[in-house]
């Protein structure tokens, strides 16, 4: 067991560092200096106060992403639709925020489950269609990201845009809707705790409790699931709309924590940076925000990086691709180690 | 509604619907030999952009086109030789490529062209003009192959001994093994075959269909083409036929956008081919039965 997990970690590691290698390399070829420019990535993403409060904001929704991605994946489903999700929360709470009136507190508990269930929404017909009939979920997950994404771009442009704002956005959410900051010197609000504490109690509900246990029963093999009289179709369901909360969370907390209006195409990809951080992760919600926190670093120091030397900031979704397809074969590295042990061997 | 406008719909269709058929046939071939390879859509944008990045220095478009494929066969020799030999987790490979695709096209459009979103414009295959009635009706002679190319493998998969083993590596490994055909290579080359068609699809995207490299301008094409693999019951021509449906629904799109365009926001248009794709998936989803080992690696015993 621990073994296996000890491999699992090595597997992980290893994928990083695969992945920054090929993008170190892509940019030596393209005549950019790899040390420079991962020095650039550290340093505006790490380097002072106001860096990490940055990452630590871009850390929030992909956490949540990150933790959608991982329920779905222990259950062994391969929905890649947290981006549109988060879209969808992100609508979710604007309205609710827009919208409604009511007290300070509430409004805003009200307006982040409204995006949690905007997410959840979006998940339940692609997971119904699942549990019901085992429709492909990957395919309609892709299709429903497109449908998220136009149908947010609509709303921007044509719905609520505020005509008066510098850039492409909605109007702004009511003040009794908006996150307040950890403290008042600090940009950075509540959700980030409610991330974190959220990554715990994902943990706590897929290790510590039974509907936990039948989801990875489940993902690691559904016909034995059925053996042991497991509603392998309840789970999946349910599996789903766990996830889409998660996921729509993300879109609540970006709206009513940062931008406290909805921005044109406001997501730079938090929701592939979560199906990443899962896959770091082996999918275990306390490692979440580990691997979250990396791809945090990735996302705001690559905004560093296109500012300063002029690298496209998507360097690292190159890093993010390789990382999953090394990631991908962890049968790879047993075999390494094998051969490794087997030379030696030879050799003395 | 006038000859013009159903002249430039059918043409249009054949247009979109040619890089969803092409990919499709492709994985439909990969996924015949067991290998499921669902980053089709990263390859498809990665040949697309290498394509364009050919045809820009030496001005010549079939050269981009070879160039698509060859990009397209190397990324499909990457996936088999993980799926197979590595045994990889195919679907975690295929998102990984997928976004791979996305980041390494952008980030080279950045280099070369020095601005982010789309590529200068280059020379694009000649297309078949044919003139009824005054309209212009014009053929890609790629989707003029993409037919031809249905047809063929039909008859291959049917009727001679390459269909016979791609499905019995997919329906029975083993048994397979035991009759002596090489699983491991076989499946292999399904993928190489799949890649190779998904960069062609994605290199008549960017020097066909539009003569340029434009950011995501596959635009989850590569996942309609899965779909359509599927809804097809992994057949080439009901494959052929469904995506030149959904290249149907997607010049609908932009036709109605052309003419209400004035009226309604496009983006109502532009998700009519995503909804109408996941529609008809989910509706003919039930009747289809995938190869029965496919996306599980073959490991001896």
């Amino acid at each position: 067991m621990i073994k296996g997990s000890l491999e699992q970690f090595f597997t992980s590691v290893l994928a990083v560092f695969i992945g920054l290698l090929i993008g170190a390399i892509i940019l030596w070829i393209t005549g950019y200096n790899p040390l420079t420019a991962y020095g650039l990535l550290a340093k505006s993403s790490l380097g002072d106060h106001h860096s990490i409060i940055e990452t630590l904001n871009a850390m929030t929704p992909i956490i949540f992403t990150g933790l959608a991605a991982a329920v779905m994946f222990k259950s062994a489903l391969f929905f890649i639709g947290m981006e549109g999700q988060l879209y969808v929360g992100a609508l979710f709470a604007f309205i609710a925020g827009y919208m409604i009136q009511l007290p300070p507190i509430i409004h805003m508990a009200i307006a982040l489950l409204a995006g949690g269930l905007g997410g959840l929404l979006w998940g339940l017909g692609p997971g119904y269609l699942k549990a019901k009939f085992g429709v492909n979920e990957t395919v309609i997950s892709i299709m429903l990201n497109w449908v998220a994404i136009y149908l947010t771009d609509y709303v921007v442009l044509y719905v609520f845009p505020d005509p008066k704002a510098t850039i492409t956005r909605t109007y702004k959410i009511s003040p009794t809707a908006v996150l307040p900051r950890i403290s008042s010197n600090l940009p950075l609000n509540w959700s980030f705790i409610l991330a974190v504490l959220t990554a715990i109690l994902t943990g706590f509900i897929l290790y510590k409790t039974t509907t936990g246990y039948e989801m990875r029963v489940v993902g690691f093999n559904p016909r034995a699931a059925r053996v042991a009289k497991i509603n392998v179709e309840r789970v999946y369901l349910k599996t789903f709309l766990f996830s889409g909360f998660l996921a729509g969370l993300a879109g609540s907390s970006m709206i009513l924590g940062v931008f406290n209006s909805i921005p044109y195409r406001f997501s730079p990809g938090y929701g592939w940076d979560g199906i990443t951080a899962a896959l770091i992760a082996q999918n275990n919600p306390y490692f979440v925000l580990i691997s979250s926190l990396l791809l945090a670093v990735l996302r705001t120091g690559s905004f560093g990086m296109m500012v300063g030397i002029g690298v496209s900031s998507d360097l690292i979704l190159v890093i993010q691709g390789v990382v999953l397809v090394a990631a991908s074969t962890p049968g790879a590295y047993s075999l390494i180690t094998r051969y490794l042990k087997s030379w030696r061997g030879v050799k003395t | 509604m006038n000859i013009g406008l159903i002249i430039s719909l059918l043409s249009s269709t054949l247009r979109l619907g040619t890089p969803i058929a092409l990919a499709a046939l492709g994985e439909l071939v990969t996924e015949k030999s067991g290998v499921v390879n669902i980053g089709i859509e990263g390859i498809m944008i990665i040949g697309a952009f290498f394509s364009v990045v050919a045809t820009y220095i030496t001005n010549n478009p079939v050269v981009g086109v070879l160039v698509g494929i060859i990009v397209g066969i190397l990324f499909g020799a990457l996936h088999g030789l993980l799926s197979v030999y590595l045994y990889a987790g195919q679907i975690i490979t295929g998102i990984g490529v997928t976004i791979l695709g996305y980041g390494l096209t952008n980030v080279g459009n950045a280099i070369i062209w020095g601005q982010p979103g789309f590529s200068v414009g280059v020379s694009t295959i000649p297309s078949i003009i044919i003139r009824v009635d005054g309209n212009v009706f014009s053929l890609s002679p790629i989707t003029t192959l993409t037919l031809f190319l249905a047809i063929l493998l039909h008859f291959i998969l049917k009727y001679t001994w390459i269909g016979l083993r791609l499905k019995s590596a997919g329906e029975d490994p083993e048994a397979a093994d035991v009759a002596g055909i090489n699983v491991f290579r076989l499946r292999t080359l399904a993928s190489i075959f799949g890649g190779a068609l998904a960069g062609f699809s994605g290199a008549y995207l960017g020097v066909d269909w539009s003569g340029r490299f434009i950011s995501y301008m596959s635009a989850g094409r590569g996942y309609i083409a899965l779909a359509s693999v599927i809804i097809g019951g992994w057949t080439p021509l009901a494959t052929t036929l469904i995506s030149y449906v959904f290249g149907f629904f997607d010049a609908l799109q932009l036709i109605l956008a052309q003419i209400y365009g004035r009226q309604i926001a496009p983006q109502m248009f532009q998700i009519i081919p995503y909804i109408v794709t996941s529609i008809i998936f989910v509706f003919f989803f039930r009747k289809s039965k995938p190869p029965a080992s496919i996306a599980k690696p073959y490991k001896r015993e």
